[in-house]
């Protein structure tokens, strides 16, 4: 029996936690680039702008009606999957250093593959929460999401974006695996899975320079290491306080991506051992707080929602920072909430709204 | 339910990578923060050097003769650093940049200048293209001139520039002292024109001509054919990189005023002593003639008559008379064998064997200036105790160095290389050599509105290597003074290898005595002839 609960309250600090971190780390990483562009606060401006469209999604998605939501996933689905599509199309798509990944909104560049993410979890909790029974069963009930996920997975890899991907990809096994698929098939799936990735890797001399770079980085520093090695740099020379907030010096155009997907790195190297931890902290606070609301959602699409959206945020937390860290070989994903961008920003945050309905009423 | 405990699950995974991300930030953090600190400084780290200004060389009256300019360089550093182009005019630099824009960097260079030339090129040398003096007074005052280069240690982003924030270490430069010469540009020209000249006329090898004031011993001008350019030395073959008055001589009848200075000085004759009239006479198995057959006035000669015709076999007698250890210790006297330290590296000391170690003949030939060798300075010097009342002019190239902002001046100068003989000797000199000129070899060099005193030389030249000298090869010489009642300048010149005439009178007579005339006028000195 669903009955009206207040919202979670530490779940909301952690991402406003997080959030606060990710405005000061753009404020502190960013203007080295901005000068450049004729503005030191070019990004940070945007990023404020993101942040209030993002809390205006969070709201909206704390309002939403969660049973149209449910109705409407195929219909939400399909228009992501168009979006996707719409990249390819010149005029509207916009490419940029040869991958298609965004759609030119004027005002805002609209990355499709960040709704796709959403997308791909709520169709995903229908469809599972709605066939709870034949879970086990190979083709009617464990192939259906398998082959969705994977014409998903096809449709970002082309762009080419690996890491949201990837992303995708490990969402959508985390929530078949809450859902209870056989864990024979999740095993077999999960090694194929694996194998798969490691050809695409190897397919591609690109990927596979950066597979043998995560190796060891230090054997072409300024080729394919260079990136690792700066974000190494940068975390080490932290050190366990800190340089200090805005006292970075990898910043400076030494570690690429400083305030996008390698904002980590700027942040350990600012913040010290002390700060990192604490940021990991966070989102180790999102995800049990986050597993919690799904743990206590009485209806089972609701729960699988939870889960499937904690699992999604706090599996491509866990990647960027492992990839900042030299944990996994690099590739390109943002950090929730920190990370500088506009439809990943809304998106997450919105992502955040429709748990927080939940958490109000499982 | 299944999903639930699944939920868990997942929970202790993330848990599980939460853990591994804490211990690796660890490793990286804590455990290798040295590490990856140094690192990242190293790479940051960035030395910029400042260079000096060199300074410049002037001549006595600040005429420029080495100075600095700015020019441009080119390089890239697409594929690594590299030098497209070094030191052109600005305007070629930035034409050379814009063929290609983003690839070419241009760089201000500060490049050496000898706005005069081949102008005393030997004296002034040349600097490297790293501001390092490489020859001449480049090299000997290298330590003054080149300044301290200075650097700053800063931090910079992969595009060279400096970080905001960027912790700098700075060691400033020190701009390089200017040292103006005691060498007068207009001597100088005149000195090198005439011997040049002369050079040509004589189809000789090379030659040296010196002017030096006869008290302070100031270098007026430093003359040393053939010579190069130092704005393009590496055209020129290195050996004329090295001025010739470094280098030892036999000088020949010229060192018979030394003997003749020695034997008045040591009272072993005077002006009235008597000498055999000899055509030739045998020391320790040699026999030693005179180099020209002489019209011989009577049975004996006069020390006049000997310094007049420069008779070889008159300046033994004086020699055999003063004995080896008195000769020597005079030859010492006037400066021979030791290095003047007149500003320039690489000075010969010459070649003046301890008297113990002399073989029988060597008292005579050295009586007449061979078997002993000296550099032209020395015997500059030696010969300026006659000008000076016995008192050796300490010879000296450099007037004084100054920084640049005027702030330090060292000024060199005045010094004495000691009384060589007394004055009274010195007068009795000043008067033989005034007779040379007047009535012996030295005509050649009379002026009409100056006195002159002075000696010839026609020296064989020595085999090299061995003992033993070149038959039919000479160097002529001159040595002299004027005017003689207060000498202001002393003037050596040397032409080595004439053809032709081989007489230092008829070789270098004329072109002391040019080079005297013009430099007397020059200076204002007032005639003492009508």
């Amino acid at each position: 029996m669903p009955r009206a609960k207040s919202l979670d309250y530490i779940f909301l600090f952690a991402v406003l936690a997080l959030s606060a971190v990710g405005l000061v780390m753009i404020f502190s990483a960013s203007p080295t680039l901005g000068i450049k562009l004729g503005d030191s606060f070019y990004f940070i401006k945007r990023h404020i702008f993101y942040l209030l469209l993002g809390f205006l999604a969070l709201l909206f998605g704390f309002r939403l009606d969660l049973e149209l939501l449910k109705k409407r996933a195929n219909t939400i689905f399909i228009v992501a999957v168009l979006l996707l599509l719409l990249v390819y199309i010149p005029g509207i798509g916009r490419k940029v250093l040869g991958a298609s990944r965004w759609i030119d909104l004027g005002v805002l560049v609209f990355q499709p593959s960040e709704l796709m993410k959403f997308a791909t979890v709520l169709v995903l909790a229908g469809f599972l929460s709605g066939r709870k029974e034949k879970i086990g069963d190979l083709f009617q009930g464990f192939l259906p999401p398998i082959i969705l996920v994977g014409f998903v997975f096809a449709l970002i890899v082309k762009q080419p974006d690996l890491g949201t991907a990837l992303t995708i990809a490990v969402t959508g096994f985390v929530m078949l695996f809450a859902a209870g698929a056989d864990l024979r098939h999740l095993g077999a799936f999960g090694g194929l899975g694996l194998l798969g990735v490691l050809a695409l890797s190897i397919a591609s001399p690109y990927r596979l320079r950066r597979l043998l770079s995560y190796l060891d980085p230090w054997q072409d520093p300024q080729g394919a290491g260079f990136q690792i090695i700066q974000s190494l740099l940068a975390v080490g020379s932290g050190g366990l306080l800190g340089l200090g907030l805005g006292a970075s010096r990898q910043k400076y155009f030494y570690l690429p991506q400083q305030f996008t997907d390698f904002i980590f790195a700027i942040l350990c190297e600012e913040l010290g051992f002390i700060g990192g931890a604490a940021v990991a902290g966070l989102f180790c606070l999102f995800a049990a707080r986050g597993l919690l609301i799904a743990l206590s959602a009485a209806d089972p699409f609701k729960k699988l929602l939870a889960a499937g959206l904690v699992a999604w945020v706090a599996s491509q937390a866990l990647l960027n920072i492992m990839v900042v860290i030299g944990l996994v070989p690099t590739t390109g994903i943002p950090l929730p909430f920190i990370s500088y961008g506009g439809t990943a920003t809304i998106i997450n945050l919105f992502a955040v709204g429709v748990i927080l309905n939940i958490s109000r009423k499982p | 339910m299944p999903t639930e405990k699944r939920i868990r699950l997942l929970f202790i995974l993330f848990l599980i990578l939460f853990a591994a991300i804490l211990i690796r930030l660890f490793l990286l953090q804590i455990v290798q923060h040295g590490f990856f600190q140094a690192r990242s400084l190293e790479q940051r780290t960035r030395i910029i050097n400042l260079s000096a200004n060199r300074g410049d060389i002037l001549d006595r009256n600040g005429e420029i003769l080495a100075t600095s300019i700015d020019t441009y360089s080119v390089f890239t550093q697409k594929g690594g650093f590299a030098w497209v182009a070094r030191k052109l005019p600005r305007a070629e630099a930035e034409e050379l940049k814009n063929t290609e824009p983003g690839r070419y960097i241009v760089l201000k260079e500060k490049k050496r200048l000898y706005p005069k030339g081949r102008l005393a090129a030997q004296t002034i040398g040349f600097a490297g293209s790293d501001n390092q003096g490489l020859s001449g007074v480049e090299l000997a005052w290298d330590k003054y001139l080149k300044g301290k280069a200075g650097r700053v240690v800063t931090e910079g982003d992969p595009g060279g520039r400096e970080l905001y924030g960027a912790v700098r270490e700075i060691d400033p430069s020190e701009d390089g002292l200017s040292v103006t010469l005691t060498i007068d540009k207009n001597i100088q020209f005149i000195a090198e024109r005439e011997l040049e000249a002369q050079i040509r006329r004589s189809s000789a090898i090379d030659g040296t001509l010196i002017v030096m004031n006869a008290k302070s011993g100031e270098i007026l001008a430093l003359a040393s054919k053939p010579d190069f350019d130092p704005n393009d030395y590496k055209k020129a073959v290195p050996r004329l990189w090295r001025s010739r008055c470094l280098d030892p001589y036999e000088p020949g009848s010229t060192f018979k005023l030394i003997t003749a200075a020695a034997g008045l000085e040591e009272k072993v004759i005077s002006l009235d002593s008597k000498l055999k009239a000899l055509d030739s006479l045998e020391i320790g198995g040699r026999i030693i003639k005179n180099s020209h057959p002489i019209d011989w006035p009577g049975p004996t000669i006069s020390v006049s008559l000997m310094l007049e015709q420069s008779i070889n076999t008159g300046a033994v007698q004086v020699g055999l008379k003063l004995g080896p250890e008195r000769f020597y210790d005079r030859i010492r006297k006037f400066g021979f064998g030791e290095r003047t330290g007149f500003g320039l590296d690489g000075e010969s000391v010459g070649i003046v064997r301890h008297w113990r170690r002399w073989y029988k003949p060597d008292i005579a030939m050295m009586t007449f200036g061979q078997s002993i060798a000296v550099t032209p300075i020395q015997l500059l010097s030696a010969v300026s105790a006659f000008a000076n009342h016995g008192r050796l002019a300490a010879p000296t190239l450099i007037k004084k160095i100054e920084s640049q902002d005027g702030k330090f001046v060292k000024v060199f100068g005045g010094e004495s290389r000691g009384q060589a003989v007394s004055d009274k000797t010195a007068a009795a000199m000043k008067t033989l050599m005034r007779n040379i000129v007047l009535s012996g070899s030295g005509r050649r060099a009379q002026l009409k509105r100056f006195s002159v005193g002075g000696k010839t030389g026609t020296a064989q030249k020595s085999a090299p290597g061995g003992r033993g000298y070149l038959k039919g090869r000479y160097i002529a010489s001159f040595i002299g003074f004027a005017p003689l009642a207060e000498p202001e300048i002393v003037v050596l010149v040397i032409v080595n290898d004439p053809k032709g005439s081989i007489w230092g009178e008829s070789v270098c007579g004329p072109v002391f005595k040019e080079v005297v005339e013009y430099t007397l006028r020059y200076l204002n000195v007032k005639p003492d002839m009508l």
